[in-house]
């Protein structure tokens, strides 16, 4: 056998046919016509690479927005050429601005603390100031309430002019006075619950009284003495805040851009009552206000979570023209089970929203399972076939069978299983819902499918089995798509930062078939996934 | 054939009079490897047109360091062949039975046939199995690439080449038939057949 397949080998294996008689010029003007028609060849990527690396982008920078947004939201800066700074200025320099400081009514009403619906503590000065402004509805109005975030970096800026309204009536040496406050922290320890602050102005001398729940002063210290008044005033607000445990005690503190001059208001609303330093405004060119948002919760959460599961593909073919094609494509084809892995990112709006991107890759399987049975005509055993042979060139001419066949039937069973490598780019938003250490949400989007490989059988126009593989006509998905997805999730948070995540998934697309049928075809994709979720806090 | 990097880079940027040279080049060893796949010759034409354009187009993506680009096109030519066999054929998976199906071919001195006959006598062979064979006897192709190549396993691979190799011995070794087809038996050179024949 040897000998005739390497007889074989060598005749055939670097074999070229002459041209004499063949129609070479005509071929190669049909070519030439047909390449005319196909736009060059790009030498960069591939139409396939450009969308991953597009939407590999796109993931990307809404991921670093995201990050970025999240890590800077904790400070507001006012540069001087801002609106904002001027008015700040200009009210610092106004002689007729209320010196609230001035009057123990008012230094009275500084010390009447009031709690709102989320803890946050008001001076009823502040409260009456924020009003004014809101009556106006100026570019820095703010609203009252503590309990809107998206007011409170308004509200900042009006407590800071309220601040800056009432430094004029402080002494002249408080800037002094300021810095060594600023310099030196200031201990607590003694410092009861319910502890409530006055302070005296009669003749130049003023003294602040700390008292603690029971009604006895902790505490009572002259002007005279090193510790400034507003300074024991601030310890008993921060006191106060602390021992209250008020979900959304700030730090503001304000930098100019020297670096060199920081004010800490330890709890803006009381903090107000401090003389801060008016070169600080008069030479900065922009303030920083930055906010301590340790004990409270963030507008804005990012969650990175992996993921992997199962995943079911079904195809559902719908056709006009070609409805027997549809029929036969439907009844031959059937589930199969893959695997899909991922990575998700989220973006929680307030602890409720949600806005969802990731990237997935998806192995889905489908099965085609085929019968078929057609009568053929066979050889019959033993039997001799007549044959008419052209004596020159050995070819075959024609083939007598008479009464050599016999008819029989021909049963085909193809079972085949089509594999599909797909990539997912998926943009959601959604809602969720937190009860204890179970987090539930539900998200809607679209979702970008690249198919990177596929290979398998399908049956043809003219209902023939026939091999797809990538780019063919008859392959089963097209490059790219896009599908609507709905994904419920149920989560359980087991640390601090890590949650357990249960996410089924449904992803519907359509697409038209390539070839010559009118068959369109409905992808209905269900993944069955478990996840690890890491929030950022 | 030498085809050079330079013609090569041109076709690259779609130059029609580069692109001509190249198919001078490779057309006659296209051409045999068309007319060794096809089961209906008269399909070339329209198999070779498929494939140049297929190759023009995609040429961008041939790496040179892998193989000849005349390897790299044969590649083309030969799967292009594969699916119109199965086009106009249609797929036969009944494995072939010997048993029950008489060759309808005969017995020829290898050595002594013309191309074109020995390619006649190939073709009888069932349409799974030359495809095998051809791929891996005569253009060398390993099991794991004809798989890819043909969409199935490697083990069919395996087990249509020994079939295609049964229909091969029986076909060129049968002694029953060398009698009755004496019209267009040549005498072997080889000893041995000389004494098979002779009896």
């Amino acid at each position: 056998m040897k000998h005739i397949e390497n007889e074989l080998k060598k005749r055939f294996s670097n074999q070229e046919l002459a041209n004499d008689n063949f129609d070479t010029d005509g071929l190669w003007d049909s070519i030439s016509n047909e390449l005319d028609t196909i736009p060059p060849p790009s030498n960069g990527f591939s139409g396939f690479q450009k969308w991953i690396a597009g939407s590999g982008f796109l993931l990307l920078l809404v991921v670093l927005l995201g990050f970025v947004y999240f890590k800077s939201n904790n400070y507001i800066i006012i540069k001087k050429t801002d609106s904002r700074y001027k008015a700040i200025l200009q009210n610092q320099q106004n002689e007729t601005t209320t010196a609230l400081l001035n009057a123990d009514e008012n230094i009275t009403d500084y010390t009447e603390k009031n709690t709102d619906t989320t803890g946050t503590i008001k001076t009823t000065a502040q409260q009456n100031y924020i009003k004014k402004h809101q009556a106006v509805k100026t570019a820095n109005t703010p609203s009252t309430s503590s309990a809107n975030p998206h007011s409170h970096q308004k509200n900042k800026v009006v407590k800071h002019q309220y601040l800056k309204e009432n430094t004029k009536a402080q002494p002249a040496n408080s800037l002094t006075e300021l810095n060594t406050f600023n310099k030196e922290p200031i201990s607590l320890t003694d410092l009861t619950t319910e502890a409530v602050s006055t302070l005296t102005d009669e003749s130049g001398s003023t003294s602040t009284a700390l008292k603690n729940h029971s009604g006895t002063s902790a505490t009572s210290i002259p002007n005279n003495s090193n510790t400034p008044a507003n300074k024991i005033l601030d310890t008993a607000a921060t006191a106060e805040i602390l021992n209250k445990n008020t979900k959304v005690s700030k730090q503001v503190t304000l930098v100019d851009n020297t670096g060199k001059t920081s004010v800490a208001l330890l709890q803006p609303k009381i903090s107000l009552l401090k003389p801060f330093n008016q070169s600080i405004l008069s030479t900065a060119s922009y303030i920083k206000i930055i906010e301590d948002k340790t004990n409270e919760n963030p507008s804005i959460r990012l969650n990175i979570g992996f993921i992997g599961g199962i995943n079911m593909l079904y195809r559902k073919h719908k056709a006009n023209i070609f409805s027997q094609l549809a029929n036969l494509k439907n009844a031959t084809t059937k589930l199969d089970a893959g695997g899909s892995f991922g990575i998700q990112t989220t973006i929680v709006f307030n602890n409720r929203w949600l806005l969802k991107s990731g990237i997935e890759y998806h192995q889905l399987w489908s099965t085609l399972d085929y019968s078929e049975m057609k009568p053929i005509q066979i050889l019959k055993k033993n039997e001799l076939v007549k044959i008419a042979v052209d004596a020159e060139t050995g070819n075959v001419i024609n083939r007598f069978y008479k009464d050599t066949l016999v008819n029989a039937t021909s049963t085909r069973t193809v079972l085949h299983h089509n594999k599909f490598e797909q990539i997912s780019v998926p943009f959601e938003v959604g809602v969720q819902q937190n009860r204890n250490l179970l987090n539930y949400s539900i998200t809607v989007g679209t979702v970008f499918n690249f198919i990177k490989n596929q290979t398998g059988k399908t049956i043809d126009a003219d209902g023939e089995i026939i091999v797809f593989s990538k780019n063919d006509d008859e392959a089963l998905f097209k490059p790219f798509s896009v599908g609507l997805r709905i994904s419920p999730l149920l989560g359980y948070q087991f640390s601090e930062n890590l949650s357990l995540t249960l996410l089924p998934k449904w992803t519907w697309s359509r697409q038209p078939n390539w070839d010559v049928t009118d068959i369109k075809t409905n992808v209905h994709q269900l993944n069955f996934n478990v996840g690890l979720k890491y929030t950022f806090k | 054939m030498n085809v050079s990097d330079n013609l090569i880079e041109s076709c690259k940027l779609n130059n029609r009079k580069s692109q001509q040279d190249l198919y001078k080049l490779l057309l006659p060893y296209l051409r045999a490897v068309a007319y060794r796949y096809l089961r209906d010759t008269s399909f070339v034409k329209d198999v070779l047109q498929e494939s140049f354009v297929k190759i023009f187009k995609n040429i961008h993506q041939y790496n040179p360091n892998k193989a000849p680009l005349k390897n790299w096109a044969a590649q083309i030519v030969v799967n292009d062949c594969l699916n119109y066999n199965k086009r106009i054929i249609g797929e036969a998976n009944e494995e072939f039975d010997l048993n029950k199906h008489e060759i309808i071919c005969l017995p020829q001195v290898v050595e002594e046939s013309t191309d074109e006959h020995l390619l006649v006598i190939l073709k009888q062979m069932p349409v799974n199995y030359f495809a095998v064979f051809n791929l891996y006897v005569i253009d060398g192709y390993k099991h794991l690439e004809i798989a890819k190549m043909l969409g199935i396993t490697i083990t069919l691979s395996r087990k249509r080449l020994s079939r295609a190799r049964e229909w091969l011995k029986k076909t060129f070794n049968s002694k029953d038939k060398t009698d009755q087809a004496s019209q267009t038996i040549t005498l072997p050179k080889n000893k041995k057949q000389d004494e098979t024949y002779r009896k």
